[in-house]
C-alpha cells in the first residue's frame, strides 16, 4: 500500500483577520508531483508555510508524516522564493549550502568532510559548483535560484516543496531543473508551485488549484470547474496554449 | 603617543577603547547584516531613562543603565517579532519615551548635578580599572556567544524562515541579539557617548562589509577597523585637546569616506578594464 505523507483536515487559516484559506482538505500519497497552482494572492505560498509548519492554522489539522509538521519540517527539503533572503549578508554559495545541513539541536556543531561531500554533490547537480566561493549578493537570480534548491537537496529529504523555483532561470535551466526534478520524483515525494502549465501538464501527477479554497484533481490536468469555480490558473490565456493543458492525455 | 602610555588614565582608556572595538566589531556586524540599526538606536536613546533612573533612585549608573537598556530592548524585540511592518513606529516611541523619562526623572531629584555632558558624549579618560574589568568580561561573553552559535546567526541573517526549518531557534537567538546588543551599546556609551555609539557600531562593519566574502572576515575587519579609528581618535584628542568621542567617531567618518571613494574608484577600472 502507498503510504499517505500529508494530510490535511478541514484546515482553516486566516491573516490579521482577512481569511486566507478556507476548508483545505488534501491527501497526499508518498512520490507523488503534485503541482499547487491558483492566482497571486490566493494562498499556495501561505500553504506551504502551513505545511512546514512555519505558520500555525486557526482550525484543523495538518500531518505531515503521521507528525505536527514543526517536529518533521527538517525532513523537507524547502526551496523558498529567492527575494526573501537576504542577500547583505556575507555569505559565500558554498556556506549557503551547508546551512541545509543544519540539524535541530546542534548549535555547537561545526560542518564536517561529509556535510561538505554532500553540498558538493548537491551542487554539482543543480551546476553551480565552480560559484561556490562566489559570494550570495554576486549571483544572479537564476544562479541564486539554483544555490536555493542545492541548498534544499543538501540535507536528502524525503519530501520537497518548491515555490515558483524556475523563476529567474532560463529556458535550458529550466528544462535541466524539471528533468532532474522528475528523477528525483523517483524517491521523493514533490510539491511544486508554478505558473508554468506545461510544467503541470508535463511532469506532475496531479495538480491542486488553490484559491481560499482547495480544488484537487488527481490528474495532470485542469478542469473546467477549476477555472471557472476557481478562476484558475490565471495565466492560462495569457500562455496560448490552453488546448494542450486542458488536455493533455489525449493524443 | 609614547608619552602618553606613560600616563595611568590614558593606558586605561586605550585599553578600554580595544576593548570596545571588539564589542563594536562583533556585535556592529550583526547589527548591520540584521538591520537593526535603528532598533539600536532606540536601545542607544531609551538608556537614557536609565541615567535617569539611576540619578533619582541613587543606584550606580551602570545597573540602572543596563537594567533598563535591556528592558526596553526585549520589549522592542517581542514587539518587532510579532509585527514586523509596525517595528519602525514602536522602535520610535520607545526610544523617545525612553529619553524623556530620563529628563523627568531628573528633574525630580532633588540637588542634582552630573555632568550630563559625559553621557551624551562619552568620557573614555575618565574611565576607572573596574569600567575596564567589566568590558573585559562583556567582551570574552559576547566573543563565547558568537563563537558557539556562529552557524546558527548566519543561517539566521540570511533566511530566517528555512533557518527555523532546520532547527534554529531563531526566536531565542533574536532575543539574545537583541540582548548583546544593548549590553555593547550600554558600555560603549561610557567610551563615546549615547549620541555617538551607533556610529561606532555601524561604521567599521558598513565598511569591512564591501571587502569580505564571509560573516567571519567582516567581523574581523570591523574589530581591526574600530581599533584602527579608537586609537587614532584618542591620539588626536590626546595631541589637540579634544572631546575623544568626537575624535573618534570623525576619524571613523573619514575612514567611511575614504572607503567609499576607493570603492567607485576600484568600480571605475573594472570597468575601463573591460
Amino acid at each position: 500500500m502507498i503510504r499517505e505523507v500529508i494530510r490535511i483536515r478541514d484546515m482553516w487559516f486566516s491573516y490579521n483577520g482577512a481569511p486566507v484559506l478556507k476548508e483545505i482538505n488534501l491527501v497526499i500519497k508518498e512520490k507523488e508531483f503534485l503541482a499547487l497552482i491558483g492566482p497571486n494572492g490566493g494562498g499556495k505560498t501561505t500553504l506551504l508555510k502551513l505545511m512546514l509548519g512555519l505558520l500555525k492554522p486557526d482550525r484543523g489539522s495538518i500531518l505531515i508524516f503521521d507528525r505536527s509538521p514543526h517536529e518533521v519540517a527538517h525532513r523537507i527539503g524547502y526551496v523558498p522564493q529567492s527575494l526573501y533572503t537576504n542577500q547583505g549578508v556575507p555569505v559565500t554559495a558554498l556556506e549557503v549550502v551547508l546551512m541545509g545541513r543544519r540539524m535541530p539541536g546542534s548549535a555547537w556543531r561545526r560542518y564536517q568532510s561529509r556535510d561538505k561531500n554532500a553540498a558538493q554533490k548537491a551542487m554539482e547537480q543543480m551546476g553551480i559548483w565552480s560559484l561556490r566561493k562566489r559570494r550570495v549578493g554576486a549571483l544572479s537570480g537564476g544562479q541564486r535560484q539554483r544555490l536555493l534548491i542545492s541548498r534544499a537537496l543538501v540535507a536528502e529529504p524525503d519530501m520537497l516543496f518548491l515555490d515558483e523555483p524556475a523563476a529567474n532561470i532560463d529556458a535550458k535551466g529550466q528544462g535541466e531543473l524539471y528533468d532532474l526534478l522528475k528523477a528525483l520524483n523517483k524517491h521523493m515525494t514533490i510539491l511544486l508551485v508554478s505558473h508554468d502549465l506545461m510544467v503541470v501538464s508535463s511532469y506532475s501527477h496531479a495538480v491542486a488549484c488553490v484559491n481560499e479554497r482547495l480544488h484537487y484533481h488527481d490528474e495532470a490536468e485542469i478542469t473546467e470547474e477549476m477555472m471557472e469555480a476557481f478562476q484558475c490558473p490565471v495565466d492560462l490565456i495569457a500562455h496560448g496554449q490552453p488546448h494542450r493543458v486542458l488536455r493533455p492525455h489525449k493524443e | 603617543m609614547l608619552d602618553a602610555l606613560q600616563l595611568d588614565f590614558f593606558r586605561h582608556a586605550v585599553a578600554v577603547g580595544l576593548l570596545a572595538s571588539l564589542l563594536c566589531g562583533l556585535i556592529g556586524t550583526l547589527v548591520v547584516i540584521n538591520r537593526l540599526v535603528f532598533l539600536s538606536g532606540g536601545i542607544a536613546h531609551a538608556a537614557y531613562g536609565g541615567i535617569g533612573l539611576s540619578v533619582f533612585l541613587g543606584i550606580p549608573f551602570l545597573a540602572g543603565t543596563l537594567g533598563f537598556a535591556l528592558t526596553s530592548a526585549w520589549v522592542m524585540a517581542a514587539i518587532t517579532l510579532k509585527a514586523k511592518h509596525r517595528s519602525d513606529t514602536i522602535i520610535g516611541v520607545v526610544w523617545a519615551v525612553g529619553m524623556a523619562l530620563g529628563i523627568i526623572l531628573i528633574d525630580l531629584t532633588p540637588g542634582y548635578h552630573v555632568d550630563l555632558m559625559s553621557y551624551l558624549f562619552g568620557s573614555i579618560l575618565t574611565v576607572t580599572r573596574e569600567d575596564l574589568y567589566i568590558l573585559s568580561g562583556a567582551g570574552l561573553f559576547v566573543i563565547l556567544v558568537v563563537g558557539y552559535f556562529y552557524h546558527d546567526l548566519s543561517s539566521m541573517a540570511f533566511d530566517e524562515e528555512f533557518a527555523r526549518l532546520r532547527g534554529v531557534p531563531v526566536e531565542g537567538l533574536y532575543f539574545l541579539l537583541v540582548c548583546m546588543v544593548a549590553l555593547s551599546v550600554v558600555l560603549i556609551i561610557r567610551v563615546v557617548g549615547l549620541i555617538l555609539v551607533m556610529a561606532l557600531m555601524t561604521i567599521p562593519p558598513y565598511i569591512a562589509e564591501g571587502y569580505t566574502a564571509s560573516l567571519r572576515s567582516m567581523m574581523l575587519l570591523s574589530v581591526c577597523l574600530s581599533v584602527l579609528f579608537m586609537t587614532a581618535g584618542l591620539y588626536l584628542s590626546f595631541s589637540f585637546n579634544l572631546t575623544s568621542g568626537a575624535a573618534i567617531i570623525l576619524t571613523a567618518a573619514v575612514g567611511f569616506f575614504i572607503s567609499m571613494g576607493l570603492k567607485t574608484f576600484l568600480k571605475g577600472r573594472k570597468k575601463t578594464a573591460r
